[in-house]
């Protein structure tokens, strides 16, 4: 059996005061997810396989992989959407299966298709956040909401699909959270709203040290500012850890086996899912 | 929970608050106009005619039948839209309430929220069913107020909308929304829950009234009563008892009489009826089936939502 561990690193932030509870006997303190050997299965075919995974405190972390990897299995998993078929997976030290509201305080996601109510107002949208958290920062969310240029007063319905991720994302940071999860957010954008995107995910995760996970398969795009990578392949961890040490691993193999010269993170990210991990 | 429910429905619930305005203020309108009408002396006396009581030769007035007709149509139209009102708030309200949020994916935007699925589910059931409760119930009494009208003059023999009387009526709308709530969220889809909403109620209803209720207390049998005899009773059918008190069949007393007549046979006719003391204990039975109805429909959605959707 197979076992890969998303290496904790150092903080980015250590500063920030550790809010993570002890997680596992194999993890370490600061991890704010653990996966032991979560498997998801739906009947006969198994979405997620066996997964391994500690995720430390204030990480950004690229989740990628072709389609049907895994990757919205996993994260719907991490925010008890979906409960684990197998294995043991912690948030915040927490399954979150059970829903429980101490844990959804402090976990945001943003899902694919951007849940909204199109009926509502950005305004509205934004009093909604207010009164169903109660960690609600209501500055943050409408100076973020006005800096973007996006009408307060605006049905979600009439914004763009990229006013409609932002609202979605300013929602997510407004509930000032420690754990922030992306789920293929930009799927829908064009290219300059997925950089404006991805510039205001950045740019929250650095001021707060904020923990990101982000899924996607533009990895051209995550390359720049994730510092974690976690490579999914058929519902297993085909490679995982710092992006300088992923790609140093495949450019490693890719010179043994083949002398091909590899640079950078989404050469050594397709190399690893063509090959189904180092060592396949 | 209650403040975005408003935001997101508002101006839905202030439509229904306008059918259901509309409906009661018909009922009463119509009420006001024909109470005083029915009452006259001319009415009276054709009422006495239609029934058979009134001296051979007597006739009714024009105007007598004229104010009748029209509290026949009057009644028709009330009776139909009252009846079909509990479905309606099935069909069109509780099954796309619960549908659509399930179809669109936004309980998930509340279930990553600090909302539980399981107070999302109880918030927005009890929201759907107090505020079908508190419309129902002005119709209800709009209509107990007419169908008062109508006992007056009502010239059948069974038991006058038995159906819309506040308790059946209420009942019936709470089982119609519990309904449409569970195959909502059970099925997801809006068009397809609204349909087995309707097909379901209607099946349901169909049912107890057909088979069950001439069934919840064995009915009696009153020797001579016939249908137009029956006054306030619920008249069933006919039966006929020999002289040892034992009931037979057509067949049976086609045999015994031959070309004879009842009597000579020792063999008298009776009313099958349910007393019209019965009346509110069949309200109460009738009510209390569709309430328990309406309770397994909201358990279904509660299990459903506790070990499906929420724990998939």
């Amino acid at each position: 059996m197979q076992r890969r561990l998303l290496i904790v690193g150092q903080n980015r932030n250590p500063n920030k005061p550790g809010t993570v509870p002890a997680a596992g006997n194999s993890a370490p303190p600061s991890a704010v997810v653990v996966a032991n050997q979560v498997s998801k299965r739906y009947g006969r075919t198994a979405a997620v396989h066996q997964c391994d995974l500690a995720i430390p405190e204030g990480a950004f972390v690229a989740l990628v992989g072709p389609n049907g990897a895994g990757k919205s299995t996993l994260l719907l998993m991490l925010v008890g959407l979906l409960r684990p078929s197998s294995g043991e997976l912690l948030v915040l030290g927490k399954q979150p299966s059970k829903y429980s509201a101490d844990i959804l305080a402090h976990v945001s996601v943003v899902l694919q298709d951007r849940p909204l109510y199109e009926s509502l107002t950005v305004r509205e949208t934004l009093e909604m956040g207010r009164r169903l958290n109660d960690r609600w920062d209501g500055a943050l969310g409408k100076i973020r909401v006005e800096r973007l240029g996006i009408p307060l007063d605006r049905r979600i319905s009439k914004l763009s699909g990229g006013q409609q991720a932002q609202v979605a994302l300013t929602i997510a940071l407004a509930k000032r959270p420690s754990l922030l999860i992306l789920d293929e957010p930009m799927a829908s954008l064009d290219p300059l709203a997925r950089q404006q995107f991805i510039d205001e995910v950045t740019t929250a995760a650095q001021d707060d040290g904020i923990t990101v996970i982000m899924s996607s398969h533009v990895i051209a795009e995550l390359a720049r500012v994730c510092d974690y990578v976690v490579v999914l392949q058929n519902g297993r961890v085909a490679a995982s850890g710092r992006v300088q040490d992923v790609v140093a691993r495949w450019s490693a193999i890719a010179d043994r086996d083949s002398q091909e010269r590899v640079s950078g993170l989404e050469a050594a990210l397709l190399g690893y899912m063509r090959r189904g991990g180092p060592d396949h | 929970m209650a403040w975005l429910l408003v935001h997101l429905y508002g101006k839905v619930l202030i439509f229904w608050m306008l059918l259901f305005g509309a409906v009661g203020g018909a009922v009463v309108g119509a009420y006001i106009m024909l109470s005083g009408q029915l009452s006259s002396h001319d009415v009276r006396s054709c009422l006495t005619i239609l029934s058979g009581a009134a001296p051979a030769g007597s006739t009714c007035t024009q105007t007598a039948f004229s104010t009748l007709d029209t509290f026949r149509t009057a009644n028709n139209a009330i009776l139909g839209a009252v009846s079909a009102l509990p479905l309606v708030l099935g069909v069109f309200m509780a099954a796309p309430f619960m549908a659509r949020e399930l179809e669109r994916g936004t309980h998930r935007l509340l279930w990553t929220q600090s909302v539980s699925p399981i107070a999302w589910l109880v918030k927005r059931s009890f929201a759907c069913l107090g505020f079908a409760l508190g419309t129902l119930s002005f119709v209800a009494i709009a209509t107990v107020w007419w169908l008062s009208l109508g006992s007056v003059i009502w010239l059948g023999s069974s038991w006058p909308g038995f159906d819309l009387w506040f308790p059946s009526l209420v009942a019936y709308g709470l089982f119609a929304v519990a309904l449409g709530l569970a195959a909502g969220t059970i099925l997801g889809r809006t068009v397809i829950s609204m349909a087995v909403t309707a097909g379901c109620w209607i099946a349901v209803r169909a049912l107890v009234e057909v088979l069950l209720r001439p069934r919840f207390i064995p009915p009696v049998l009153a020797p001579g009563m016939t249908a137009s005899s029956a006054g306030s009773n619920w008249f069933m059918s006919i039966a006929y008892i020999d002289s040892r008190g034992n009931v037979l069949s057509p067949p049976e007393v086609s045999a015994i009489i031959g070309n004879g007549n009842l009597e000579s046979h020792g063999i008298i006719m009776a009313g099958v009826i349910q007393p019209a003391s019965r009346f509110w204990i069949f309200q109460g039975i009738e009510a209390g089936i569709f309430l328990l109805l309406a309770l397994v429909c909201l358990i279904l959605s509660f299990l459903w939502v506790r070990y499906h959707l929420a724990s998939r």
